[in-house]
């Protein structure tokens, strides 16, 4: 059985990123490099600090480090995949608590955008690439695959359009609060509704944003982090449970053993309850996704997603707000990392207009194929 | 231009030729029985690398359904559905209606049979029908 990582091995000592939008002439590497020069001044450290690097999506993890001039002892590229971004929090918790590193930057870089990078289709490189062997049945693309899930769930639950246009609601309004998102103006249930559909039953407004950015962490030990520039933000506990077996189509199971399994282990890793937790950060490529994973992860009953969130559960105010910046549907796609960020900032206090008053755990979820439940905290 | 092609690697070609004669053939594993889509080189539950070809009747349930109004590819006419199908006694598939039907609206629990199509000179594609008999 894996019992996952101790608590509170490790703690965020900084971040960094660039802004999000369309960056013509930059590259996933400048990006990246911008973010991880941020970070480090956060953190009040320098490059020859780091003793570990994890990049991703950055094509190629040995030019990064000679553009950079830097010799880490262990470096590890990841693919761009959303669900990579917990991974390689695990990994850096890992080398953390094992001693293999001391301090470990994490740095993302994306040029989805400005690449013209494509999710479906022929020419998909990010978004299914494995899945050339359906083109001929017209089967292409995440979002696809995700309406194909909430038709799943429509068909078992009575789920409306409705409970996806709430979520959507919910994340823009949050956006409307942040001056770093891509779309902050928010939309009427009925505006949301006349959107066009992209993958029928799911609209424009259910797809994430496409956009370029750079983001990465510090992640040190937890005991030198209080020594450092920023208040720490531990990594309490974190799990993560895969679900590749038949994950070739879309999962009549929303995943619900995975995220089950991840949520357990790292709840008990953090001594937490739900009870205890402040905020939620959703990985949120799609909005039917938000739904299976309050479902999955544990926060409402399985079928009850929709009126949960139509409740005002999410929003600012409720009981768990949940991506307070916007998430990939308003602040950007940053695949899972700029959910760490906000979580950092919420738990540093740092949100202004859309902090979450006295919060100090913020659950981050991903509901994928590479299930993940991370609890940050600024109590170790 | 046509539509995409399906690869014409070794393993899969048996589903392809059995197309060719308005059959759905299906890898199924020697050891265990499980029949498997897409076709691999070892069973997902056994474990064993032992495998034929067998004719299913292609019958199914569709479970899934997306209405694409986005345009991926070439030789699909917009709005097009692609239906999740679990095939009786056999694995899940992705499929198209068949030309007649190509804009009836999809229901999950709808029971579907196959219809046979060229694609291409030398290429049949299992596309879906509404069953007309009884099962």
């Amino acid at each position: 059985m894996n019992e996952g990582p101790k608590r509170s091995i490790a703690a965020v000592a900084g971040i960094g990123t660039t802004t999000y939008g369309v960056h013509p002439g930059q590259s996933s590497y400048s990006l990246g490099a911008a973010a991880l020069h941020g970070a480090l001044i956060d953190a009040g450290l320098q490059h020859a600090d780091v003793d570990s690097l994890i990049v991703c999506r950055i094509p190629d993890y040995q030019r990064f480090g000679e553009m950079l001039g830097v010799n880490p002892c262990s470096v590890v590229g990841l693919p761009g995949q959303g669900r990579m971004s917990a991974v390689a929090l695990s990994l850096a918790v890992a080398q953390i608590g094992s001693g293999q590193a001391r301090t470990v930057a994490l740095v993302y870089g994306n040029d989805g955008k400005s690449a013209g990078v494509k999710y479906g289709g022929v020419k998909d490189t990010y978004g299914s690439g494995g899945a050339a062997q359906w083109f001929p049945f017209g089967m292409t693309s995440p979002g696809a695959a995700h309406a194909m899930m909430f038709t799943m769930h429509a068909a078992r639950y009575g789920t409306r359009a409705e409970d996806l246009g709430a979520v959507a609601k919910t994340f823009r309004d949050h956006a409307s609060l942040n001056p770093a998102a891509v779309m902050r103006q928010p939309f009427s249930m009925d505006e949301y509704l006349a959107t066009r559909y992209i993958a029928e039953p799911l609209r424009l407004l259910d797809y994430c944003l496409i956009n370029d950015g750079g983001i990465a962490l510090i992640l040190t030990t937890a005991s030198r982090a209080c020594e450092l520039a920023q208040r720490p933000v531990y990594v309490r506990g974190m799990s993560t449970q895969t679900m590749l077996a038949g994950s070739s189509f879309p999962q009549s199971d929303f995943w619900f053993p995975a995220l089950r399994a991840a949520a357990e282990r790292s709840f008990a890793a953090a001594e937490l309850k739900r009870d205890d937790v402040d905020g939620l950060m959703i990985y949120d490529n799609f909005t039917p996704t938000v739904l299976f994973s309050l479902e999955g992860f544990g926060y409402c009953e399985p079928g009850n997603s929709g009126s949960f969130v139509r409740c005002g559960n999410l929003a600012l105010g409720g009981r768990y707000p949940t991506n307070t910046h916007g998430g990939h549907l308003s602040e950007g796609y940053m695949q899972g990392w700029n959910h760490f960020l906000e979580a950092v900032r919420q738990l540093r206090g740092s949100c202004g207009d859309r902090q979450i008053a006295g919060a100090r755990h913020i659950h981050y979820m991903c509901g994928s194929p590479i299930a993940s439940s991370i609890l940050f905290s600024n109590l170790p | 231009m046509t539509q995409p092609l399906p690869s014409q690697a070794e393993l899969g070609k048996p589903f392809w030729q059995g197309a060719l004669n308005d059959k759905l053939h299906i890898q199924e594993c020697r050891s265990c029985g499980l029949r498997r889509y897409p076709d691999a080189p070892v069973c997902a539950q056994c474990k064993s690398a032992d495998s034929h070809w067998v004719e299913i009747s292609g019958l199914g349930t569709i479970t899934a359904w997306c209405r694409f109004h986005r345009k991926y590819f070439e030789g699909f006419t917009l709005p097009h559905t692609v239906l999740l199908i679990k095939l009786d006694g056999g694995p899940q598939l992705f499929g198209n209606w068949a030309s007649p039907f190509s804009g009836m609206q999809p229901a999950v629990g709808m029971q579907v049979e196959p219809v046979f199509e060229w694609i291409a000179d030398n290429v049949k594609m299992p596309r879906f029908r509404p069953a007309q008999g009884n099962k």
